[in-house]
């Protein structure tokens, strides 16, 4: 299944690697290197997931994590610290550690359902 | 004496002594007075149970025997008196004694002198004090012993001594024989005949030298303890026994913008940062009771408004009991070292952050460049060689504190492997790249001359490639630098079907991380490249090279 997939990353190599891993495992991807143009991408796209590193050149990534989830979207955080370096409210969601392992990043991939495929269930 | 009856008149006393004559059942009574020197002493008595006449043969016998009583008692009196008189006479020579030997071995000078200063006597202390013996002194006037400059205090101690008032604990300067001057506290009182009139004075001198000179010494010690006091770095204070704050020294004061009306007793509360002030006391108070040397660290309040952090310390002061007397207490300003402290946390922090980064780079350079790698030894030496961009391009930022770099430094570290064939230049102003930026141009850089070492003009043997870079004006009234790539004399060139990571990379960093764009052409000699980014104001170092940098 196809997912639509929002990457927030601003370390160019890793964001464009991550982006060329997920389109190869058949997704489609918007990639973004800073909050606001993360912001704009949410105006305009549906996702089926979002991938969220934390700290992107020193603004932190958690007012557009909570304005996606209001969305509905589920999101999963990239951290170097992994699941301690998140604000304690934060620390339930999904963590991929940098660095990332293909493996995690698959079965995460794997696991999330399709927006359409989940307000289908929920009718 | 007569011997006529005598008539008693009746008085209460007489009446009641009739009577109790009556009782005793005495009916008549003769009796005869005893004298001596001072009148009456006694009387010598006769009584009888029935009335009767005294016959004169009687009168006389009993006045032969009050005689010789009389006497008798004379004799007594006089014995007694004599014993009494010499005791008295040996008693008052031991005192005399006693006191000249007290007065002649005292530490104190004691002179007397008479209503006009002339010296009547002079013990040993004053000959020890003041260097004069007796024999000098005695018949002089006690003038010689006052300075100069103090002539005008006789006249008035001989005035006051006339009136009958003592002197007392006076502290003045006397000068002693050899000429020296000697610190004196004097007490004087007036002298009296036995008939109360005042003939003189008697003096006492002590020598409050050392007194003086302790005095001295205190006085100094205090103003060195103050003047370390308040030309330490540190705030300082003092406290009572029960921890009660009576002093601070001017840096307090300088800090802290209060007065000691404010600051006395626990007033320091005032100052401290509310989040703290109830541990800082009750730990303060622990030890003031225990005795245990105190240190805490807490925020005081300056007169700025803004908190310091101060590293505190007290320690008790005792007496030669070792009872605690007082506290001394410190507070150095460690304001600075807890700012390096936190600066220090906040690097640690920041160093894993980007290390972190960095090892998520490094891994997405090999994931990409084994990603479809036919030939397992080229994709190892693409790894590499992307790895040694990235490491070029740390090495630039580190060199400048990871502030950034300038392009024309960037630019000849990403070139350096493919430059030894000398058909690669460049040429454009100075430029201050932020350290993302210089990562995106470094790693983009890198990308577009493998891709012409492999594809382009420096694959054949006569291609060029030619970089330079200009600024210029983009939207929002951004300065924005534009790079041109061009590679001449190479083969024909394709865009491949798929774009590579190399490619993506370039675009990715430049255009929308950093608000820039880039343009691709593939054309017949090799590939042109436009890479446009914004610049900030502040960050390009234009000041510092106005002229161009090349490499021709």
């Amino acid at each position: 299944m196809s997912l639509s997939v929002l990457v927030i990353e601003d370390e160019a190599v890793v964001a464009v690697d991550l982006e060329i891993a997920l389109e190869e495992m058949g997704h489609k991807v918007v990639g973004a290197g800073t909050l606001d143009e993360g912001a704009k991408a949410v105006e305009a796209h549906d996702f089926d997931l979002a991938i969220l590193d934390v700290n992107l050149n020193g603004e932190l990534s958690y007012p557009l994590a909570a304005a996606l989830e209001k969305e509905g979207v589920p999101i999963v955080f990239l951290t170097g610290y992994g699941a301690d370096g998140l604000e304690p409210e934060w620390r339930t969601r999904s963590v991929l550690q940098k660095p990332m392992k293909r493996e995690a990043l698959a079965r995460l991939v794997q696991q999330t359902k399709p927006r359409a495929l989940r307000s289908a269930e929920a009718d | 004496m007569s011997r006529s009856r005598y008539l008693i008149r009746a008085t209460p006393s007489s009446i009641r002594l009739a009577r109790g004559l009556k009782a005793e059942g005495i009916r008549s009574l003769a009796f005869v007075p005893l004298m001596s020197s001072e009148g009456v002493s006694g009387k010598f008595m006769m009584y009888f149970s029935d009335p009767r006449e005294f016959p004169p043969e009687e009168i006389e016998l009993a006045i032969t025997v009050a005689r010789h009583l009389e006497f008798a008692l004379q004799r007594v009196a006089a014995e007694q008196k004599l014993r009494e008189s010499e005791a008295r006479y040996r008693a008052m020579a031991m005192d005399s004694q006693l006191l000249t030997a007290v007065v002649q071995s005292s530490d104190d000078a004691i002179v007397s002198k008479n209503l006009n200063g002339i010296i009547q006597t002079w013990n040993g202390g004053a000959e020890r004090l003041f260097g004069y013996s007796a024999e000098e002194m005695v018949g002089s006037p006690v003038t010689r012993l006052i300075p100069d400059d103090r002539m005008n205090e006789e006249p008035r101690i001989l005035q006051r001594i006339s009136n009958g008032e003592r002197v007392e604990h006076f502290d003045t300067v006397r000068r002693r024989k050899d000429g020296s001057l000697v610190d004196v506290s004097l007490s004087i009182s007036p002298v009296r005949d036995g008939s109360g009139e005042i003939i003189g004075a008697s003096k006492i001198a002590r020598n409050i030298s050392g007194r003086k000179r302790m005095e001295e010494r205190l006085r100094r010690s205090e103003e060195e303890f103050r003047s370390m006091a308040e030309n330490i770095s540190q705030l300082a204070w003092m406290t009572d026994r029960e921890g009660w704050i009576y002093w601070y020294n001017k840096r307090w004061f300088d800090y802290t913008g209060t007065t000691l009306e404010e600051m006395q007793g626990w007033g320091w509360q005032k100052i401290h940062h509310p989040d703290h002030v109830d541990r800082v006391t009750d730990l303060f108070k622990r030890h003031i009771d225990s005795g245990e040397p105190w240190e805490d660290t807490f925020p005081l309040r300056g007169a700025d408004g803004e908190y310091g952090w101060f590293l505190s310390r007290a320690q008790p002061i005792r007496d030669e009991d070792g009872k605690i007397i007082r506290w001394f207490g410190t507070n150095t300003d460690i304001t600075e070292q807890k700012r390096a402290e936190e600066q220090r946390i906040l690097l640690i922090n920041e160093l894993n952050h980007r290390v972190k980064n960095t090892l998520a780079t490094v891994q997405s350079l090999a994931s990409q460049s084994f990603r479809k790698a036919e030939d397992p030894a080229q994709a190892r030496q693409a790894f590499e060689a992307r790895l040694h961009a990235l490491a070029r391009a740390h090495d630039i930022l580190t060199a400048q504190s990871w502030e950034g770099a300038t392009l024309s430094n960037t630019v000849e570290r990403a070139m350096e492997p493919f430059s030894e064939h000398d058909r690669l230049n460049w040429e454009g102003p100075h430029v201050w790249l932020s350290p993302k930026q210089t990562l995106a141009f470094s790693l983009g850089l890198h990308e577009l001359a493998t891709n012409a070492s492999k594809y382009g003009a420096l694959s054949g043997e006569v291609g060029h490639v030619r970089i330079t870079w200009a600024m210029h004006d983009g939207a929002e009234g951004r300065r924005m630098v534009e790079l041109i790539w061009a590679e001449t004399g190479g083969p024909s060139v394709e865009r491949p079907e798929e774009t590579g990571f190399g490619m993506r990379l370039i675009e990715r960093s430049l255009s929308r991380d950093l608000g820039g764009d880039v343009d691709l052409d593939f054309n017949t000699e090799g590939v042109r490249a436009v890479l446009r980014s914004p610049v900030e104001p502040a960050r390009s170092r234009a000041l510092i090279g106005l002229g161009r940098e090349a490499r021709a």
